[in-house]
């Protein structure tokens, strides 16, 4: 019950976990945007200083322009995968009869509550020279060499849409539950075929669940850590396996803070416009 | 609706195979006596398991893991659910604020999250302390917990608490009698996908953890970046069995397929 | 004394005015409806009653006693919500012994009053079920046995059978007036639904735009509505515009404007010779004749079969009239007949004031 009140009650109630959350997510972020901003005595591992090299370096450096690059383009790839096959098989999923679809909901979107850590392992396993793919290929005849997936953009980005297709599957399924099924037999008695309702109808009241699917499992891409750097090994880095380099293997904490800042402004930039796009284009959907 | 035709049972299918392939290698390969990392197909056996409780790190990650889980997720309800309270029940200014920032570690990129911590610990001196973990945790956890029981009050029909008040219930009652009984499920809910998030985290706690307070899941990750071994394989199955059994539970309490997809 | 008075209720929010001076006194044991259409402010009339809101002005009085100040929870209303809001945790006889608990009853009388509510409704056989294992009809009748178990000073039916099919309401409407009976419980009823008031209210007031526009029993609203809004609000009427031209005594006779022709009707107090009037006539009250009798003349246009009743339509040079008869047989008049139409002049409701048609 949401009663206008003045009193005081909600401000004692939500008081405990405010001051939680100013402590330890306002404060630590306020100091690494600071830290971010000092400088580094590479001899020493003095910090100290205002300067703006560390994002001079991070937005300069072609070796970072690469790193960029690379998670951009592991994102986009991911994204542009997840939609392919999540939406459908949200579709799929939502034309099931009762204990099936639960069933299968749950054995589609369970995964993720299995550590990461354990999903990419499984990849590593099915994707290494002496892995069960390159073993199964082989016994087949189909190829005369293992396929290189370990340590590959592809194998990075495969484990990536597994990682996080479920996120695309949900956000396209809460688009699909507010679809009334009786546009699809309107469809039919209009002698609509099965493609072109999907195409038709379908699909055009569930890309705005497609569209904010895409940007959850882009900003989950493109900050990925355990994926890729199981995956991608150490020559495959991205934004994220970057910075923990920085942070604890050259122990250069200024620039490592410096490009965590670039990746979560990069991020938000990205939510927010987006957002705000899609608000506007699909305004006209909202009931 | 209509039923699926061959070609979407045929997707759907290839689908299912590509979301449980990884996870059933890891639980065949973990059933290998060999040393290699082949799957087994003539000769299974219960080795590599009894090999984990001859490595005294995973044990203590483990039980590191579990307890943080149990503390963290308690921590989180315990400032979730009087926050969830606030939120549902009343109109204030600045409240699409407040619930914008309890959300926003969901959106924050935990390697973000995870160098923020690790200087503001190193700052206030209690790196690689317990205490700082536990905080850690309890503040990335909290988005999941506060929407399951913000779900549970906001489903309930407001008109039910007025029919209490009109048969004679004080506040306090209505809270008691009423209120509290009905947000059950999503605070048991709640807590349990909360411990699962504590206990499936890696890319935050990677930064904060240190060889005195190392998580199941960090110490895998450290494990695999050096070398890939059946014995990997069957921790990683006991963390799938363990998560098996607790999504068993979100189910009898709250509905797995009701928390997945968000809905209630 | 009135069992309870509403005196001059207003409630404004910061730029509309919910309720505008409700003046309301009903006699205990009495059965009033609240009628009107969604926005009237019959809900925020219930809820101020109830002491879940309260009015910028005005006083609610019940047996004398000024209720203002008095929290919901200690003005023993006993409320059918909507929805019903039962205690999904709680069986159907916890649901109904909450109230008695709330009360300190000792746990013998209690069971003993739970056994009468529940016994009251027919209910006595599910009482260890659960709400969410009821049928709709079910856990409605659940939720009058929790208001009724606690002996309410005044009994408040919140739109209590809206959520009924219409088999199962027209029963409802026909057992909650028996039970209202037989326990005498002063009831206030919110409704969107003017057959259900009808049905079961002692008096109805209907409501637009926060006033009570008529109060009245149910026979007098149907036959004379005062206002243009009661007459298409309750029941169905076509309305000519007309003039008053003359009066004798009770009667008067009616210009009625388009067709040059003078009717009779019956005369209400408030009018004046001159005053522009609207004539309200209910199907039922007009009769088809050969084009040559009756006050008007017009063609047929549509012929509909209502099972129990047929329904024409007329088009006359001054709108379409509609006439309802019962069905004892195919109808002397096809489409496409002229007809002449006929009333009883004291079957003319005569309403004063606007001509907004």
């Amino acid at each position: 019950m949401a009663n206008a009140s003045k009193s005081r009650v909600p401000f004692w109630l939500s008081l405990p976990a405010l001051l939680f959350f100013a402590a330890l997510l306002v404060t630590p972020l306020v100091m690494i945007a600071v830290l971010s901003f000092q400088s580094f005595d590479l001899a020493t591992g003095a910090t100290g200083g205002a300067t703006l090299s560390n994002y001079a370096d991070t937005l300069g450096d072609p070796y970072y322009h690469a790193i960029f690059l690379r998670t951009v383009g592991i994102a986009l790839a991911t994204t542009v995968i997840c939609a392919l096959i999540g939406a459908p098989e949200a579709y799929f999923l939502s034309r099931m009869r009762p204990p099936w679809r639960s069933i299968f909901l749950i054995v589609t979107l369970s995964p993720l509550l299995i550590s990461v850590v354990v999903r990419t392992l499984g990849w590593a396993l099915l994707f290494g020279r002496n892995g069960v793919i390159n073993n199964v290929v082989s016994a087949l005849g189909l190829s005369s060499g293992p396929i290189p997936m370990l340590y590959t953009i592809q194998g990075v980005v495969i484990a990536l849409v597994h990682v996080a297709v479920p996120f695309m599957i949900i956000s396209v399924w809460a688009a699909l539950q507010r679809l009334d099924p009786k546009v699809v037999r309107a469809a039919q008695s209009l002698g609509a075929g099965e493609v072109t309702i999907f195409i038709r109808i379908i699909l055009p009241q569930i890309l705005p669940g497609i569209l904010s699917g895409s940007l959850i499992v882009f900003a989950l891409a493109a900050s990925a850590f355990a994926t890729p750097a199981i995956i991608g090994g150490r020559q495959l880095k991205v934004v994220a396996t970057a910075t923990y380099d920085e942070f604890l293997g050259t122990l250069n904490w200024p620039l490592g803070a410096a490009i965590a800042i670039v990746l979560l402004i990069v991020n938000a930039t990205i939510m927010l416009t987006y957002n705000r796009m899609l608000e506007r284009r699909y305004a006209r959907f909202a009931r | 609706m209509n039923r699926n035709g061959p070609v979407a049972l045929l997707c759907h299918s290839l689908f299912v195979v590509f979301m449980l392939a990884p996870l059933i290698v890891v639980m065949w390969m973990s059933l290998t006596p060999s040393n290699l990392l082949s799957l087994p197909t003539t000769s299974f056996s219960l080795r590599w398991f009894k090999a984990i409780l001859a490595n005294p790190q995973f044990v203590s990650a483990f039980w590191m893991s579990i307890v943080l889980g149990v503390v963290a997720a308690t921590c989180a309800m315990a400032l979730a659910v009087p926050a969830a309270l606030a939120l549902a029940r009343h109109n204030f200014a600045g409240r699409e604020a407040l619930v914008g920032l309890f959300l926003s570690p969901l959106i924050i990129p935990h390697v973000v999250l995870g160098v923020a911590f690790l200087r503001f610990f190193t700052q206030v001196n209690i790196t690689g302390s317990t205490a700082g973990l536990l905080a850690s945790h309890v503040l990335i956890i909290f988005p999941y917990g506060l929407r399951l029981v913000l779900a549970a009050l906001t489903a309930a029909d407001p008109a039910i608490e007025r029919a209490a008040i009109s048969l004679g219930a004080s506040s306090w009652t209505v809270f008691r009698r009423v209120v509290f009984p009905l947000m059950i499920p999503g605070v048991a809910g709640g807590w349990v996908i909360s411990f699962i998030q504590s206990f499936d985290e890696v890319t935050m706690t990677v930064f904060v953890a240190t060889p005195s307070s190392m998580t199941l899941p960090v110490k895998m990750y450290h494990y695999i970046e050096e070398s890939i071994d059946p014995l990997v394989a069957s921790v990683s199955t006991v963390v799938i069995l363990l998560t098996f059994l607790l999504m068993l539970l979100v189910d009898r309490i709250y509905g797995l397929d009701r928390m997945l997809v968000g809905k209630g | 004394m009135a069992k309870i008075a509403l005196r001059g209720l207003t409630k404004r929010f910061a730029a509309f005015t919910a309720l505008d001076g409700i003046d309301l006194a009903i006699e205990p044991g009495e059965f009033v409806g609240l009628l009107g259409p969604s926005g009237c402010g019959k809900t925020t009339t219930l809820n101020i009653v109830a002491g879940f809101e309260e009015p910028t002005s005005g006083e609610v009085m019940l047996d004398g006693r000024n209720l203002r100040g008095v929290p919901a929870s200690q003005r023993g209303m006993g409320i059918v919500f909507q929805s019903y809001a039962l205690f999904p945790h709680l069986t159907v006889a916890e649901n109904v012994a909450f109230g008695l608990e709330m009360r300190k009853v000792a746990k013998p009388a209690r069971q003993q009053k739970v056994r009468e509510a529940l016994d009251l409704v027919h209910l006595a056989h599910l009482a260890d079920r659960y709400p969410r294992q009821l049928s709709g009809g079910q856990q409605q009748r659940v939720a009058l046995a929790r208001a009724l178990a606690i002996e309410p000073a005044l009994l408040l039916l919140d739109e209590p059978l809206s959520n009924l099919d219409a088999k199962l309401r027209e029963e409802m409407q026909v057992e909650i007036r028996a039970i209202q009976r037989r326990v005498g419980t002063t009831t206030i009823m919110v409704t969107h639904d003017q057959a259900e008031a009808l049905a079961t209210c002692d008096r109805i007031a209907v409501m637009d735009a926060g006033r009570i526009v008529q109060l009245a029993d149910p026979l007098t609203l149907y036959d004379a509505p005062t206002s243009h809004f009661a007459a298409s609000f309750v029941g169905r009427s076509s309305q000519l515009k007309a003039r008053i031209v003359s009066i004798d005594g009770g009667r008067c006779t009616l210009w009625i404007d388009g067709v040059d022709r003078a009717v009779p009707g019956t005369m209400q107090p408030s009018l004046q010779a001159g005053n522009d009037v609207v004539i309200a006539l209910r199907p039922e009250k007009v009769r088809l004749v050969s084009a040559d009798e009756g006050f008007l003349a017009g063609t047929l246009t549509s012929r509909v079969f209502q099972g129990s009743s047929w329904l024409f339509a007329i088009e006359t040079p001054v709108g379409t009239v509609l006439s309802s008869e019962p069905h004892r047989g195919a109808p002397a008049f096809n489409e496409g007949d002229r007809v002449g139409l006929d009333w009883r002049p004291e079957d003319a409701a005569i309403i004063a004031g606007k001509r907004n048609g």
